[in-house]
């Protein structure tokens, strides 16, 4: 057993800008995703204060479209996908017993690269005024549009894309190939499940959007003429590239909200998952009709009734084995021990609101009724009932429930409770008046409206409501800064937890599990602990235990990309050479250093196991 | 007893190192097979586009084909797909050949058709 020596332990900031670790990857994506969910609020505030009275002028039209489309691109982009690779990286390689992810210095390419993506796209704000074309950014506005707003948005994404693709490879790869033994597929947690479809939905949508931006940016920095139709050119094919990729999307935003509300309503129904086979065939049979039904997002486009008859179907199919996920979760409630935390809580109230948001969906599906309700506020109230009322509020049943996995604290029960009030009331309030509001006419990404059209009323409570989540929001920071002052370390097991995340003492070693467990059915903590053996079995002796080594090359090798990002924006090709050159460089040194990582010897591991801390 | 069990242990053993030898041969027999075949299939392809007597929209269909089984010979030949523990990439791929294709035939219909 050889030792490799040049292991050296790096502390404070070095530590965070050089770790391979996926806890540690977790933590950054969880802060950096907060951060932007946090900027991305304030936009979405700052309209709402706009439409709270007719013709208002708290901002003006040009920053109205900045805001509407900044707060889009963020929410989607930077705050919901991060969020979810947060838990991700948590997560996942605790339920599956791993040691770590297949490729833990990808993953921090992946999470760096997400970052100065993100980075370049705000840094717009600052430098003569974001994009203002819609996060979907349609041709031709978005290549006509004057400024570098639209530039930002095209390199930023473009590079944040990159980070995302890389992560959802690696994710495919570990749940394949890292299960512990006895973890067969079947036995996978449904957190596991979903995130091995987003992952594969991931690799299979986010290439559309990578060619979509680079024909955007070859149009915009470059002068080419894909979307110019004076040149032979066609707008459609943006609209077509970007919904291929955009509707596959929202179901990489929502599957995991699946899979986390699938954990909490089991463990805190004291039951199994009802339906467990088919949970898992709807989340991969969503996942797969995902792909069939991008058309939907242009039934006005006037692609003919054959062409939107077929996605007509091909959408309304999706409700089926979506209303499965809803029967089964209730299914599992029935009869179970009923727990209402904080978490169980936000999972409940997820149920009845994502199932508002989906009939709207059944309704927009119709292309006959969807002319009436295209680009109206009706659809506004839509999709935020299933982003907001369904994704959102299964992070932060997430993020409750994850917590003391991830920070070794308890979130404060009560606060948790306001949080849930205030955001739960504060969001029917902003969003139900809103299906009123564009069956009225009110057309959707107006900065303002007359008065005298029966808009006023509805408006103003759905800026109250916006207010009511954004006081939700703050308590929850309220009540993470209260836990993090409070020096009592969690158990390890505060939910009496089923699934093997639980199964290791707080905080978690840096190595997951001191022996890898053997898994001997579904829930695999339960079937211990109704067996009354109370903790895993081990799979094998301890021993030494191999880790990976730390690296600083991801993160400059993003600062490269952030470099070269802004020399495309400005066509400034020294910087946007010298930018590319430093991936280069860092490319070349990840591969020519030989780095076989580190042990933990075994001594280590038996002192900690007795110890009390592995 | 013991003497019969080691002979027959043996002879086992050789059995196996022989068909082991066999498959080896087997697959030498089918890379050579399908390395001629490819060289063909090219030149096939070439001839099929300078030649004047085949039609252009014929022979651009006609090469298509020969790239699909260029494709499998590469896969499954060169790539080893055939052999075991490869189900999971043959899922992958298959998924994905499977949405790209909807994808590109259903694009194609809506903007190139009408």
């Amino acid at each position: 057993m050889s030792t490799h020596a040049s292991h050296k332990k790096r502390t404070g900031l070095m530590d965070w800008l050089t770790t391979v670790d996926h806890k540690k990857i977790g933590i950054l994506y969880l802060l950096s995703g907060g951060f932007f969910f946090l900027i991305g609020g304030l936009e979405a505030i700052l309209m709402r204060i706009q439409l709270i009275k007719p013709e208002n002028d708290f901002v003006s039209a040009e920053m109205f479209n900045q805001l509407l489309t900044m707060h889009g691109t963020t929410m989607i982009f930077l705050a919901a996908m991060p969020i979810i690779f947060a838990f991700m990286n948590a997560i996942v390689p605790l339920q599956i017993g791993a040691r770590d992810v297949a490729f833990p210095y990808v993953n921090a390419v992946g999470f760096w690269l997400f970052f100065f993506g993100g980075v370049l796209l705000n840094m717009s704000w600052f430098l003569g005024g974001a994009p203002d074309a819609g996060w979907t950014a349609y041709a031709p506005l978005s290549t006509v549009s004057a400024g570098h707003g639209v530039d930002f948005y095209v390199l930023g994404l473009q590079i944040a894309g990159a980070g995302t693709l890389a992560g959802g490879i690696n994710f495919l790869v570990t749940i394949i190939n890292m299960r512990a033994p006895g973890m067969t597929f079947m036995r996978m947690p449904l957190f596991t499940w979903a995130s091995f479809v987003t992952s594969g939905l991931i690799l299979f949508a986010f290439p559309a959007l990578t060619v979509g931006f680079f024909l955007l940016m070859f149009e915009r920095v470059f002068g080419a003429h894909f979307f110019n139709a004076d040149m032979g050119g066609n707008v459609l094919i943006w609209e077509h590239i970007f919904w291929i990729f955009g509707h596959p999307e929202v179901y990489i935003l929502i599957l995991p909200a699946f899979g986390i509300i699938s954990e909490i309503v089991s463990t805190f129904s004291k039951k199994r998952l009802f339906g467990y086979s088919a949970m898992v065939f709807a989340t991969v049979l969503i996942g797969f009709l995902g792909f069939m039904v991008w058309v939907h997002h242009m039934f006005t486009v006037g692609l003919g009734a054959v062409a939107n008859s077929i996605f007509a179907v091909a959408t309304m199919a999706i409700a089926i084995p979506t209303g499965v996920k809803i029967f089964n979760w209730i299914f599992t409630m029935w009869g179970g021990q009923i727990r209402f935390t904080a978490p169980m809580l936000f999972a409940v109230g997820f149920i009845p609101t994502f199932v508002m948001g989906g009939v709207t969906g059944v309704m927009l599906s119709v292309p006959a009724a969807d002319y009436q309700y295209h680009d109206s506020y009706f659809v506004v109230a839509h999709f935020h009932y299933v982003i907001v009322g369904g994704l959102v509020l299964g992070l932060f049943a997430g993020l409750y429930y994850w917590y003391p996995r991830m920070f070794n604290r308890v979130l404060n029960d009560t606060l948790g409770k306001w949080n849930f009030w205030l955001f739960f009331i504060g969001f029917h309030l902003t969003f139900f008046p809103q299906h009123w509001l564009g069956l009225m006419g009110m057309p959707r990404r107006v900065f303002t409206y007359m008065s005298g059209q029966q808009l006023d009323t509805s408006n103003f409570v759905s800026t109250i409501g916006a207010l009511l989540m954004g006081a939700g929001t703050i308590v929850l920071f309220i009540n993470i800064i209260i836990s993090a002052s409070k020096k009592n370390i969690a158990s390890a097991d505060p939910w009496d937890g089923r699934t093997l995340e639980w199964a290791m003492p707080v905080p978690t070693p840096e190595y997951n599990f001191a022996q890898t467990p053997l898994v001997r059915g579904l829930d695999a903590l339960y079937v211990e602990k109704t067996a009354g053996n109370g903790k895993m079995t081990p799979a094998e002796p301890v021993g030494e235990i191999h880790m990976p080594n730390g690296s600083i090359l991801p993160f400059i090798m993003s600062v490269g990309m952030f470099i070269s990002g802004f020399g495309f924006i400005y066509a400034n090709w020294y910087a946007a050479g010298g930018g590319l050159g430093i991936v280069l460089i860092t490319m070349f040194l990840r591969s020519v250093i030989d780095d076989h990582g580190y042990h933990i010897h075994k001594e280590e591991v038996e002192a900690d196991i007795k110890g009390g801390r592995a | 007893m013991a003497d019969h069990q080691q002979k027959s242990d043996k002879t086992v053993h050789r059995h196996e190192a022989l068909q082991k030898k066999l498959a080896l041969k087997e697959e030498r027999k089918h890379h050579n097979v399908s390395f001629i075949m490819m060289i063909l299939l090219t030149l096939v392809a070439f001839y099929a586009i300078s030649s004047d007597k085949i039609g252009d929209s014929f022979a651009v269909m006609f090469i298509l084909v020969l790239a699909v089984v260029q494709v499998f010979f590469q896969l499954y030949i060169w790539m080893h797909l055939s052999h075991k523990g490869h189900e999971f990439p043959i899922w992958g791929m298959a998924s994905g050949i499977l949405i790209a294709a909807i994808t590109v035939a259903s694009l194609m219909g809506m903007i190139w058709t009408s």
